[in-house]
């Protein structure tokens, strides 16, 4: 017994081993590789070059955490707590944006205000460049509202709304109750909302790379940095740079804000304000609507692109770009699709497993070190994508941890670099703290005492475990695997710099399409991995739940 | 104040939650809404509120019609189920909640509210953040919210369910007391007849939706309306009668016709009404309770189970199950029911 238990805590150790070594290594590495090479940190045209960067990334950021925020509370109240016709669609509408890829917005936004844009030059004859500031904050503006609005509204829905009842008894007037105590009790929801999009908006180097132009942010610079120049020590420095701002981020929502929660999984219930002033209900539905409609417009447009000749100049209906799409050389479109298919199907099995495992053992604390292994694995949710492929390229190009270079010139790197391995690895070690997220989130209503239960009735361990235990997080697993598939599919961040020609990925593909002339042809690839991408996740829902599928998409829809 | 229903009905749908309510509460006293859960009794109540709009019918408050008054303006506070304290604010602040949104100067809300804490003996608890507090801690917390307001009418929704029961019977003991020493208008909403009982000065039972009977606690128990009543409230037994030509016989006791029963189709006799003796009507006891001041005993009489309370007194040797027992009744203790 106790030669059991020990070898489990043996095992324990090392899975927290390699937790570290795979997600937190990588950051270590790039501070490690910034601050301990040859000569001075920085040059001091580099030091101011990297201070604007700083500045011009917190500026996007800020504006658009802003932006997204509002956008996202005024939907989430407006769409739960006001009844209007058409409510039900709009609630549906607000998830689009989940299966579009964040950069692929700039294709619709190119075609409307670029220089040969629909309304910029058709429309109003001007002849203005859509690259620039504006652009990127539209853009990341449009991506990022759904993920703060996934997040107030799941807040919302969670208020016990007798108190809104009991403010009304005591006098308050409606305004005084939605300020004083319906946006006071989601407001941990909103600050929690307001940091994954500053952390989101900060890690996004696709949508300044293809439309701000000479306007670049830290994240994009790193980018071209590592991609042009490949110099490793001062894009770590930068990499710093950027990781400072969005750690402080996370601490503060980890152990500031965090611990401010109000709502209560338990007491979910909804009501509608009986009494509104009408001006301020069209108001909140028609900003609700707008932003829906730019949702619409994103998608229509992507569509419509894909079908025209040549936008700009010929807006005749073709199936041109389809055809070439289709008939193009296996390895150029299909092969990258199968690619990331494969990448996304692993990476959501394994890191679903590895994260709904750990997560149920830390929530019943039968792990060693709980608190730590969390705190590894949620980590890397606070670390840009472009950044922690630098700390990839660091730790396995130079040998002990990226310092190797500085101190043994001659010992061995380990050889993972270049190999479709390291590809799986940084995708899975990226995702778990998504998986442990969504398994945290459904872990809240199952009743600790279910294992004691089964325990109590004389079943075994094992028994416990299939019947009991495995049941109650399919769901979580199911999630998870969803959420990952599809995040997988559509994010370019931590593994462009370690693609190979040979397993290239789709979204790779269409990011760099879309810098290139022809839009219609980068529409219907984005068109189709969107497609795709909902094809999958509808076909795994189907798989998992069968004819209950229905019913549950439309309980994650409307969350009741 | 008095508090008036007329015609009072509410509908969800094709759901008919309150049907045709009319009732009134007298100035100064307590009436209890009681009934099973989904009666319709926290519809009720908080329509008086005002926290939700009536389909038909008026609310009067003295002989004001408040029926689409806002639940702002009303001055009715309420003490919700789940207490709805704002789990945003510490103690103090729910408290002066009230006093805030009716803008009274900042030294008299520090005045009130520590008055109001101590008298509901929540003093130096001020700081406290709302999930640091007990069952009980809350309840008087909630309590004191919606008393420091000095409303003219009180709503309980159900403010004892979650508290352990040695904690309610003190609960409702302190809420009476303070009830009867302000002098306001209360409406209380229970599942509990004994809280019921307790506490209100009439009681209003309720089934679906419909008012079954309002009367006094005494005479809902002597005097129940039909047999939900008589079920609801306490407990009872209920035997068909068959009628002859002059008489009438309940569990083979023959007895005559007159003007109490006449067209009635049940007798309820009160379990303490029954006598165990040495001859009477035969039976065989299923189940004995011991249940310390009395003891109940359930007894197959004539396919029929019959409960019997019998005072637990000092010496008496108590009957076994399956023991055969003789019992008896005293007709004038019979209250006849038509269903």
């Amino acid at each position: 017994m106790k030669i059991k238990a020990f070898s489990k805590k043996v095992i324990d150790i090392f899975l927290i081993v390699l937790l570290f070594y795979f997600c937190t290594m990588p950051i270590i590495g790039v501070i490690l590789n910034g601050i301990s090479g040859e000569g001075p940190i920085a040059t001091p045209t580099r030091w101011q070059v990297n201070m604007t960067l700083l500045q011009n990334s917190l500026r996007v950021s800020l504006i658009v955490t802003i932006i997204a925020v509002v956008f996202a509370t005024t939907a989430t109240i407006t769409l739960n707590r006001i009844k209007f016709r058409g409510r039900n669609i709009l609630k549906v509408m607000m998830l689009l944006p989940l299966v579009n890829p964040a950069f692929v917005g700039s294709i619709s936004f190119i075609m409307l205000f670029g220089r040969r844009g629909l309304i910029t030059y058709r429309l109003l004859g001007l002849n203005t460049s859509p690259y620039g500031i504006q652009g990127i904050i539209v853009l990341q503006s449009l991506a990022f509202t759904t993920l703060a609005y996934l997040i107030i509204s799941s807040g919302i829905r969670n208020i016990d709304t007798t108190i809104e009842d009991a403010a009304r008894n005591l006098g308050a007037s409606e305004t005084s109750v939605f300020f004083r105590i319906t946006l006071s009790t989601i407001w941990p929801e909103i600050i929690t909302a307001a940091l994954l999009v500053f952390l989101a908006s900060m890690a996004d180097f696709t949508t300044p790379l293809i439309i701000g132009g000479s306007f670049r942010t830290l994240a994009s610079d790193l980018y071209l940095q590592i991609t042009g120049l490949y110099n490793l020590q001062s894009a770590s420095v930068t990499g710093i740079i950027l990781f400072i701002p969005c750690f402080i981020a996370f601490i503060l929502h980890r152990y500031v804000i965090s611990k401010k929660r109000y709502t209560d999984a338990s007491a979910s219930s909804t009501i509608e304000y009986q009494e509104i002033a009408k001006p301020i209900k069209y108001v909140a539905i028609f900003i609700s609507s707008i932003t829906v409609i730019f949702f619409l417009v994103n998608v229509t447009f992507i569509i419509v692109g894909a079908f025209t000749v040549s936008w700009g100049f010929d807006y005749t209906f073709t199936l041109t770009h389809l055809r070439t799409a289709v008939d193009q050389d296996f390895n150029k479109l299909l092969r990258p699709l199968l690619n990331s298919f494969t990448l996304a199907i692993v990476t959501a099995f394994i890191s679903s497993f590895i994260g709904v495992m750990l997560a149920y053992r830390i929530e019943r604390k039968t792990i060693v070190a709980p608190k730590v292994v969390d705190f590894i694995c949620l980590f890397t949710s606070a670390v840009p994508g472009v950044l922690f492929g630098i700390g990839y390229l660091v730790i396995f190009k130079y040998s002990f941890f990226g310092v190797g270079q500085a101190i043994f010139k001659s010992a061995n790197p380990i050889i993972l670099l270049g190999t479709g391995i390291i590809i799986y690895i940084i995708c899975i070690a990226r995702s778990v703290n998504l998986s442990m997220k969504s398994c945290y989130a459904l872990l809240k209503h199952v009743d600790p005492d279910l294992e004691n239960a089964a325990y109590n009735l004389g079943a075994g361990k094992l028994r416990t475990l299939i019947y009991i235990i495995l049941p109650v997080l399919k769901d979580a697993f199911v999630n998870s695997f969803i959420r990952v598939f599809s995040s997988t599919m559509t994010t370019l961040g931590a593994i462009v710099f370690l693609l190979m020609p040979a397993n290239k990925v789709i979204i790779q593909v269409i990011f760099q399409a879309i810098t290139g002339a022809n839009l219609g042809a980068t529409a219907v690839m984005a068109l189709m991995l969107s497609s795709f991408t909902l094809m999958c996740m509808l076909t795994f829902y189907f798989l998992a739940y069968g004819k209950n599928t229905i019913t549950r998409i439309r309980r994650k829809v409307t969350w009741k | 104040m008095e508090i008036k229903l007329r015609n009072i009905s509410k509908t969800y749908g094709d759901f008919k939650a309150v049907k045709d309510v009319s009732l009134e509460v007298e100035d100064g006293t307590i009436l209890a809404l009681l009934g099973p859960s989904g009666c319709g009794k926290t519809t009720l109540l908080r329509m008086i509120a005002g926290l939700i709009p009536v389909t038909s019918g008026n609310i009067y408050f003295n002989s004001k019609d408040v029926t689409t008054l806002s639940p702002q303006k009303r001055n009715a506070a309420m003490v919700f189920q789940n207490y709805a304290l704002f789990p945003h604010m510490d103690v103090y602040n729910n408290v002066a909640f009230g006093l805030k949104t009716k803008k009274v100067a900042k030294n008299l809300i520090q005045r009130k509210v520590n008055e109001i804490l101590a008298g509901v003996e929540l003093s130096g608890l001020e700081r406290r953040r709302i999930q640091e507090l007990s069952g009980g801690q809350r309840q008087r917390v909630a309590l004191a919210r919606a008393l420091v307001t000095q409303p003219d009418i009180l709503l309980f929704d159900e403010p004892l369910s979650n508290l352990d029961p040695k904690l309610r019977v003190t609960m409702r003991q302190s809420i009476k007391m303070l009830q009867r020493k302000l002098g306001i208008t209360t409406v209380y909403v229970t599942h509990d007849q004994e809280e019921a009982m307790a506490v209100a000065d009439k009681i209003t039972v309720m089934n679906q939706g419909i008012i079954q009977q309002t009367d006094t606690p005494s005479n809902l128990y002597y005097k129940p309306i039909n047999s939900f009543v008589a079920d609801f409230i306490g407990h009872a037994n209920i035997l068909p009668i068959s009628h002859q030509s002059d008489s009438i016989t309940v569990l083979s006791k023959t007895m005559p016709l007159n003007q109490s029963n006449k067209d009635k189709t049940y007798a309820m006799i009160r379990p303490e009404n029954f006598k165990l003796q040495e001859t009477g009507i035969k039976g065989k006891v299923l189940i004995r309770e011991d249940l310390g001041l009395i003891i109940r005993y359930h007894i197959e009489v004539l396919n029929h189970i019959i409960k019997v309370d019998v005072l637990n007194q000092t010496g008496m040797t108590p009957y076994m199950v399956d023991n055969t027992v003789f019992l008896d009744f005293d007709p004038s203790f019979i209250h006849y029911l038509s269903s």
